[in-house]
């Protein structure tokens, strides 16, 4: 489907195949501004549509040359190397030339002559191209993604479709080769059932250094790149923890505690409670533990949803009036953690500028700072109060939105705060220490009039 | 708001001991507040139920005192363990197919129903690994289209609802099991055995990072395969 709208995009007035597939997105989903969601989808179509033009244009050019011979490719290779061929293919005839180097068996020489990550730019460019052409099946952009890409794209759950591998393409073709090719914090690229995606963690980088997309994304390529660009989020903060989590905890607070911290945060425990008996019960250090794994019991694990209905469901009644005694803040902060708590995180239990909340996925208590908690709208995605984790990625698709900002950086940054741009800008992009984002942070405020 | 139904682990058999736990507590508080006989034995035996002290023996033997001793503080009542997992057959599992679990295996036991556990390993908070489902007759089902689906949905006492919540699970996604105003496009699951035999499941999840984009999941399952299928429900 995308590929036969592609074309007919090319005449300008078709719809896209984002359109064709998912209407005209003027409906924003709860948790999104719909006005916002209109812009982005309006900006997307625009791009499709100026694609489906370069896509025909580049066509055209193609279909004027003359065929390709083996022996004229043996030329080039010879002279220009493989990086050559690439370019000399996106000129003229391509899929003829492919298939004869394919009945020449040069074809899966030249691919493993492509230096892994190190193509040059007109090499890369003129790759970019025949994917975003459709040039090559499926089997072959997977063998060529190696080279341009630095990493193997693999079927893992489910295998690799031509729309999705071409979506996920030219958005990481737009993102910093540091943050793409370079990784090293992503292994492979996993083609996965379903509609999800997942990025490495840097808690497990050991273990969670895939990025896994799933292939059956229901015709939403708008999605779809901003989930590229999320899940890459997530390999730039397993490649560099260090500031980010320094960011994180310092600039942002959002960030994990554990749950005595966090329960002492929100006012700590009640003196004492009286019982069913009638008799007044001290809370001492025993009873403390108790009201600490009510909580910690009510926390879900892996899970979207709390483990119980409440911190105290199924307690024996002296169990339940000892929670009852609790502070309010406490045990709002516990209802107001909900089930997809982070759609609800506006009204997450408040206590000086922190927000309080669990989070039933990584089964910790968290808080969210002022400036993090602002941020949250500039995402367009409630989803950014899952975790610190989802903060930072969620971040990082919206500052690296716009392609455009691969040529002039200054395009970059999204709607985000200035002060999360500043620090997209020292340390993620330029790679610099946290110490020299301070630096600067100071330094602005002493310029702001 | 996405609204979905919360998985509530033990939560009906939770309140059945609460209410036990009441009576037990009354009977063991006589207005006179001195602990029966019984309830101190109860203390030693380690019952579940605390035996709030309000005076201590001796004080009621010895009436009056000048200056009693302080009453000890009854100590709180123990937590709940949550049932048992089973997943030596996940471990023999993993290792049969080449992926020794080399961290700590996990069954979700509150989605366990007839033979089948739910399990997944990993080595800290939030890791979700190798997500199976496992029946007792070796049949096995993934988060991919390949699997024992057609026996996993035949289960018996399995409802839409719920074999809906153990997919989504499967994918580490959120299942819808019920309508949603704000989603109107997202309908209740469905699970319907056809006169020839295959089952279909359908019904709606939200898949991670895209909690927003709610997804139709339809699974499509034979004796001798599945077909699974997701659309958009913006599309639909």
């Amino acid at each position: 489907m995308s590929q036969a709208t592609e074309a007919d995009g090319a005449a300008g007035a078709q719809a896209t195949a984002s359109e064709q597939a998912m209407g005209p997105g003027t409906v924003a989903a709860p948790g999104l501004d719909a006005t916002r969601d209109a812009r982005n989808h309006k900006e997307f179509t625009d791009r499709e549509k100026a694609r489906a033009t370069a896509t025909a244009a580049r066509d055209k050019a193609r279909a004027g040359g003359k065929d390709w011979t083996a022996e004229e490719l043996a030329d080039v290779l010879k002279k220009d190397g493989a990086q050559g061929v690439l370019v000399a293919l996106n000129d003229r005839k391509t899929k003829q030339g492919v298939e004869t180097l394919k009945t020449a068996n040069q074809w899966d020489p030249l691919v493993t002559a492509l230096p892994i990550g190190g193509m040059g730019a007109a090499s890369c460019t003129a790759l970019d191209q025949m994917i975003a052409d459709n040039v090559f099946a499926i089997e072959d952009a997977k063998k060529l993604f190696h080279p341009r890409f630095g990493h193997v794209a693999q079927d893992v759950g489910s295998r690799w479709t031509q729309d999705v591998m071409r979506t996920m393409w030219r958005q990481l073709a737009v993102l910093p080769a540091s943050d793409v090719t370079k990784s090293t914090a992503i292994t492979t690229f996993d083609a996965i059932a379903g509609g999800g995606a997942f990025g490495p963690s840097w808690e497990a980088p050991s273990v969670i250094n895939t990025v896994q997309i799933g292939q059956d994304i229901g015709g939403d390529h708008e999605r779809l790149e901003h989930t590229v660009r999320h899940e890459i989020g997530h390999g730039v903060h397993t490649e560099i923890p260090g500031p980010v989590n320094a960011w994180l905890q310092n600039d942002m607070q959002f960030w994990f505690t554990d749950f005595d911290t966090w329960i002492n945060d929100l006012g700590g425990y009640p003196a004492s409670f009286v019982n069913s008996a009638g008799t007044t019960v001290t809370i001492d250090d025993a009873w403390k533990g108790y009201l600490r794994a009510l909580v910690e019991g009510f926390t879900g694990s892996s899970s979207w949803d709390p483990a119980r209905v409440t911190p105290d469901a199924g307690a024996p009644v002296d169990g339940q009036l000892a929670w009852a005694a609790m502070p309010a803040a406490i045990k709002n902060a516990c209802a107001q953690s909900k089930s997809y708590w982070y759609s609800n995180y506006s009204n997450f239990q408040k206590v000086g500028d922190k927000r309080y909340f669990l989070n039933h996925w990584y089964h910790r208590p968290f808080t969210i700072g002022a400036t993090a908690f602002a941020t949250i709208p500039s995402t367009n995605d409630d989803y950014t109060a899952m975790s610190e984790k989802e903060f930072f990625a969620n971040c990082y698709a919206e500052y690296f939105e716009n392609p455009e900002g691969v040529t002039d950086h200054s395009k970059w940054g999204g709607t985000l705060p200035a002060s999360v741009k500043s620090f997209f800008d020292t340390c993620i992009v330029g790679r610099h220490p946290y110490d020299q984002f301070q630096k600067k942070k100071t330094a602005n405020k002493g310029n702001t009039p | 708001m996405l609204a979905a139904a919360a998985f509530v682990i033990g939560a009906a058999g939770g309140c059945n001991k609460s209410g036990s736990a009441s009576v037990a507590q009354a009977d063991r508080d006589p207005s006179a507040g001195a602990p029966t006989k019984e309830a101190s034995g109860d203390k030693l035996k380690g019952d579940p139920v605390p035996a709030p002290a309000p005076a201590p023996v001796a004080a009621a033997k010895d009436p009056p005192v000048t200056n009693p001793a302080p009453p000890s503080n009854p100590p709180p009542p123990p937590i709940q363990a949550p049932p048992a997992q089973d997943t030596a057959r996940y471990v023999a599992w993993m290792a049969q197919r080449g992926k020794p679990v080399k961290d700590t295996p996990r069954e979700a036991v509150e989605l366990r129903i007839g033979d089948w556990g739910f399990f997944d390993h990993g080595g800290g908070p939030g890791q979700a690994l190798d997500r199976a489902g496992l029946d007792k007759a070796s049949h096995a089902i993934q988060p991919q289209e390949q699997g024992h689906w057609h026996a996993f949905l035949a289960t018996p006492g399995l409802d839409a609802a719920g074999a809906l919540k153990r997919v989504a699970w499967l994918f580490s996604a959120g299942a819808l099991v019920s309508p949603d105003p704000q989603q109107p496009k997202v309908t209740a699951p469905t699970l319907v055995k056809a006169p020839d035999g295959s089952i279909k499941l359908q019904g709606f999840v939200i898949y991670p990072p895209n909690m927003n984009a709610p997804m139709r999941i339809t699974i499509t399952a034979t004796p001798t395969g599945a077909k699974l299928v997701n659309e958009s429900a913006k599309s639909l």
